[in-house]
C-alpha cells in the first residue's frame, strides 16, 4: 500500500510555533503526545467522554482525542504544560490541587487542571455548584471529586491572593 | 525536628504530576514500535483459519504472530498463579488463541508495525474464519451446563470449596425461625483511567531485558516473562512507571501482551510498545464480582445467629489464572464482625464464556458483605427489631478479642480477628448520621412528597496480607538517602508515606529522601500493591531498614567523634553529640566511612579516607 500522504501543520503550542508534518488521520492527542513528545496531555477513553485529553484551544476547553491535527492547524494549544508560569511558578489551578489533595494517581489531573483553568476564566468566582458544573465532563477513578471541588475553590483562592499582591 | 509520620503535608508526588511531568507507560519509548492485535469477536468459537495475506503490503508492517509462531514455553497456557486444591479444573489461556476462543476480546494475532494506525491497519486486514459454538453466558446457564466452556470441564464447575464450623443443620433444625433466600450480585470491572500497557527493550550486547509495564507488581511479571522467555531473573528488569490507577485489574499477571511484547521485541531487536485502547480495556481486561447466593439462615427471638448456612456460585469467566480468591474472600470475609453461629458455606466457581474474573476493590468481600447485611435487615424485618440493634447482638465483642473464626483466609491462614470495638462503632455511626432522627427526618421529607431511605453496612477488612514484603535503606555520601521497595505504587502516595517514615527514622529532611517503587533494579523481591498492604509490609520494612541504618550510622560516628552511641542524635542528616556544639559528622561522611576508602572524591569522602578518622585496625560494623 502507498505511503500515506501527510500535510504541513503549524501549531502554537504553549506560545511556541511547532510545524509538524502528519497523516490527515493524526489525532490531535497523539500529535501532542507522540509527535511534540509533550506527554502530560492523556488519553483515557479516546472518545471524548473522560476528559483526561482535555487542552485549550484559542482558550476553549477541546477535547484533543476528538481533534484530528490538521484541523487545528495554525491554532493556539495550550497543554497542561503550558499552564505554569515562565519563572516555573505553578498556575492557581495547579498550586491548588498540590494544596488540596485533588489528585492520587494523577492520570486524569491534565484534563482537569486545563478545563478548570478555563472555567475560571469564565467564571473567577465559582460557588461550589459552580465548581461541580465545571468539572462535570471530567472522570476521576481515585479521588471521589471532593478534594478536585475544593481544588477548583482554592484556585479561585489563589488567583484572588495573587491578584492583590 | 517535628515527627513528619502522621503529619498532613504535600505530597512528594504532586509537583511533578500537576506539571505534566508524569511518566506513564505509554508516555514512554516514543522510538518503539507499535503492537495491536485481533481479538474474537465471538464469545465461543473455534478458530478455521487465518488469512494474513491482506495486511501483508501494509506500509510499516515489521510482523505478524499467531499461536504457531509461539515457541517452547510461550507456546504452553500462561500461569494458574495461584493453585489451590480446590481448584481441580483449573484452566488459563493461551497467550494467543490455539484452535479456540473463549470469550470476547480474547487476543488471537499480535501485530507489531512502526506505529498503532500501521499495526491497526494491518489488523484489521487479516481475515480471521471461526466455526462459533455454543456461547455459556451468565451463572444460570452455567449451573446448567447444557453447554460446556472447556470440553474437559464437566458440569463448567472448576472448583467446588466448603468451609464449615460447627453443626449448621443441627443448628437450623432447631432454632425458632429460619429465613431461606436468594441474593445476586452483578458483574462490575475495575477500569482504571490508564488501561494496560507494556513497553520492553531487549538489548543484545548485556544480554539484557529491559520491560516496564502498568502492573501493581513488577516482581511477579519480572518472575513469569523470565521464565516464558527462558531468561534467568538476574537479566530481566522490570520497572513500573507512573500508573494511572489499577483498582486490581493490574494485580493479575502476566496478561498475554506482557509476555508477547518483550518476546517480539527480543526476535525484532527493537523496542516493542503495546498500549491497551480503551475499546481493548472494555473487552479484553477483566472483570469481577458476579455471584448468585442461596441463604439459609436460624436465628432465636432476638435476632441472635444461630446458624447460617451459604450456598454460592462464583462466575470466574473463560479461565482461572487468579486461582480462587474471589470466592474465598467472598466466603471468609462474609461473616463479617459478627459471631454467625454454626457456619457452613460451599461455593461452585463455575466457566462461563465471557472475560476473566480476577480481584478488584475488595476482591471478593463487597458480595459476601451484602449477603450477611442483606441477612441482618432480613432478620430485623422478620422480627421487627432496628436494623442497628439485630447488628449489634451478632457483633464479636470488644472482650472476645482476638476472636479465631476457625476458617482460612485466602492467604492460607486462620482468619483471626486481632483487635475491634464493633459496637463502639455502631454507636458513633448512628450518631454521625442521625440514626435515631431519621424517622423524623422521613416523615418531613414524605410531608413534602419526597422519598428518603437510610442504610447500614458492617464489614470487616482483610488487609495488609503476606507474605512479606521488603525495604532499602542507603545514604549516599552527598547526604541524600535513597529508599526503595518492591511493591508498586499507582496512587497512593507512597513516594511521601515512606519518605515520611525514613525522615523520622533517621533524622534527614524530607527532601533529601527519594522513594523508589516497583523497580527491580532497585529491589528485586516483592508480592505486589493489593489489598491495602503496602503501607503496613513496606512502610514496616523500611521503618526496620532506616532503623538498621541508623543503629550502623551512630556505631560508625561515635568511633570517628570518640563518644558514645548513646549520647548521639541524628538531626537534619548531621550526627552530632548532644550537648557538645561542634562534635558532629554529617551522615554522607558516616556513609563513607562505612564503606572505609582509599581515595578521596568528594569532601564528606575527604573527611573519611584511611588518615582522616577511625580505627583502622577494625571494620565500621560489629564483627559477628
Amino acid at each position: 500500500m502507498a505511503e500515506e500522504e501527510l500535510h504541513d501543520v503549524r501549531l502554537i503550542v504553549n506560545g511556541a510555533a511547532r510545524d509538524v508534518r502528519v497523516p490527515a488521520r493524526r489525532l490531535l492527542s497523539d500529535c501532542i503526545r507522540h509527535d511534540l513528545k509533550l506527554t502530560g496531555t492523556h488519553v483515557g477513553c479516546e472518545h471524548g467522554v473522560c476528559g483526561a485529553c482535555t487542552v485549550l484551544i484559542d482558550g476553549t476547553p477541546m477535547r484533543s482525542c476528538l481533534l484530528l491535527a490538521v484541523s487545528v492547524d495554525g491554532g493556539a494549544i495550550t497543554t497542561v504544560e503550558g499552564l505554569t508560569e515562565g519563572d516555573g511558578t505553578l498556575s492557581q489551578v495547579q498550586q491548588a490541587f498540590a494544596d488540596c489533595h485533588g489528585l492520587q494517581c494523577g492520570f486524569c489531573t491534565p484534563g482537569f487542571l486545563t478545563t478548570i483553568t478555563a472555567g475560571l476564566l469564565a467564571n473567577p468566582d465559582p460557588t461550589e455548584d459552580d465548581a461541580r458544573e465545571i468539572i462535570g465532563g471530567n472522570l476521576c477513578r481515585c479521588t471521589g471529586y471532593q478534594n478536585i471541588v475544593r481544588s477548583v475553590l482554592r484556585a479561585a483562592e489563589i488567583e484572588r491572593e495573587r491578584a492583590a499582591t | 525536628m517535628s515527627k513528619m509520620f502522621g503529619q498532613p503535608i504535600v505530597r512528594v508526588e504532586d509537583d511533578r504530576l500537576v506539571r505534566g511531568h508524569g511518566a506513564y507507560l505509554d508516555d514512554l519509548g516514543h522510538d518503539a514500535l507499535a503492537a495491536a492485535f485481533v481479538r474474537s469477536p465471538h464469545a465461543h468459537a473455534e478458530i478455521v483459519d487465518i488469512d494474513v495475506t491482506g495486511a501483508l503490503d501494509v506500509e510499516g508492517l515489521v510482523a505478524i504472530y499467531t499461536y504457531e509462531d509461539l515457541p517452547d514455553r510461550l507456546a504452553e497456557p500462561l500461569p494458574l498463579l495461584i493453585p489451590h486444591p480446590s481448584l481441580t479444573h483449573g484452566r488459563t489461556q493461551y497467550a494467543l488463541a490455539r484452535d479456540v476462543v473463549n470469550h470476547v476480546g480474547e487476543p488471537i494475532v499480535m501485530v507489531v508495525a512502526r506505529d498503532r494506525y500501521l499495526a491497526e491497519d494491518a489488523a484489521e486486514r487479516i481475515l480471521v474464519s471461526y466455526r462459533p459454538l455454543p456461547a455459556v453466558v451468565g451463572i444460570d446457564a452455567a449451573r446448567a451446563a447444557q453447554h460446556l466452556v472447556h470440553k474437559d470441564v464437566p458440569g463448567n464447575v472448576a472448583a467446588n470449596m466448603m468451609q464449615s464450623v460447627g453443626d449448621v443443620e443441627a443448628a437450623l433444625r432447631d432454632a425458632p425461625h429460619v429465613l431461606e433466600f436468594d441474593l445476586f450480585i452483578e458483574r462490575s470491572a475495575s477500569t482504571p483511567m490508564e488501561g494496560r500497557g507494556v513497553l520492553a527493550r531487549w538489548d543484545p550486547e548485556s544480554h539484557r531485558l529491559r520491560l516496564w509495564t502498568s502492573t501493581q507488581t513488577s516482581t511477579g511479571v519480572r518472575a513469569a516473562v523470565a521464565a516464558k522467555l527462558g531468561l534467568a531473573l538476574v537479566d530481566v528488569d522490570v520497572i513500573t512507571p507512573d500508573v494511572g490507577g489499577g483498582f486490581g485489574v493490574k494485580i493479575m499477571h502476566p496478561w498475554p501482551e506482557e509476555v508477547l511484547v518483550p518476546w517480539s521485541a527480543q526476535l525484532l531487536g527493537q523496542p516493542v510498545k503495546f498500549t491497551e485502547d480503551r475499546r481493548e480495556h472494555f473487552i479484553s481486561s477483566a472483570h469481577e464480582r458476579a455471584q448468585q447466593h442461596h441463604v439459609r439462615v436460624g436465628f432465636d427471638d432476638d435476632g441472635h445467629l444461630l446458624g447460617l448456612d451459604v450456598r454460592f456460585w462464583h462466575d470466574h469467566g473463560a479461565y482461572t489464572p487468579y486461582g480462587l480468591i474471589v470466592p474465598i474472600i467472598t466466603s471468609t470475609q462474609l461473616v463479617g464482625p459478627y459471631k454467625p453461629g454454626a457456619y457452613r458455606v460451599e461455593f461452585d466457581s463455575l466457566y462461563t464464556n465471557t472475560v476473566i474474573v480476577t480481584p478488584y476493590r475488595g476482591a471478593g468481600r463487597p458480595q459476601g458483605v451484602f449477603v450477611m447485611e442483606r441477612t441482618m435487615d432480613a432478620i430485623a424485618a422478620e422480627l421487627g427489631i432496628d436494623r442497628t440493634v439485630v447488628r449489634e447482638r451478632n457483633f464479636i465483642r470488644p472482650d472476645e478479642m482476638p476472636y479465631d473464626h476457625g476458617l482460612v483466609f485466602q492467604d492460607g491462614r486462620p482468619l483471626i480477628y486481632d483487635s475491634g470495638d464493633y459496637p463502639t462503632s455502631l454507636q458513633k455511626l448512628k450518631k454521625l448520621v442521625g440514626w435515631d432522627e431519621f424517622e423524623a427526618v422521613r416523615d418531613t421529607a414524605r410531608a413534602e412528597g419526597r422519598r428518603i431511605g437510610i442504610g447500614l453496612g458492617c464489614y470487616v477488612e482483610g488487609t495488609g496480607v503476606g507474605p512479606y514484603e521488603g525495604g532499602h535503606v542507603i545514604v549516599e555520601p552527598s547526604g541524600k538517602v535513597k529508599v526503595a521497595t518492591g511493591l508498586t505504587s499507582q496512587g497512593q502516595g507512597h513516594q511521601t508515606v515512606f519518605a515520611q517514615i525514613v525522615a523520622d527514622e533517621l533524622g534527614v529532611a524530607m527532601s533529601d529522601i527519594e522513594v523508589v517503587t516497583g523497580d527491580t533494579r532497585r529491589f528485586g523481591y516483592a508480592v505486589g500493591t493489593f489489598a491495602s498492604r503496602a503501607a503496613v509490609m513496606s512502610g514496616s520494612a523500611i521503618m526496620l531498614a532506616a532503623r538498621a541504618a541508623r543503629a550502623k550510622a551512630l556505631k560508625i560516628a561515635a568511633d570517628a567523634l570518640e563518644a558514645n552511641p548513646d549520647d548521639l542524635e541524628i538531626v537534619d542528616g548531621i550526627v552530632r553529640v548532644v550537648g557538645v556544639p561542634g562534635a558532629e559528622i554529617s551522615l554522607g561522611t558516616v556513609a563513607v566511612l562505612s564503606n572505609p576508602l582509599r581515595y578521596a572524591f568528594d569532601d564528606a569522602a575527604k573527611a573519611a579516607t584511611q588518615f582522616a578518622v577511625g580505627d583502622t585496625g577494625k571494620p565500621p560494623v560489629p564483627e559477628d
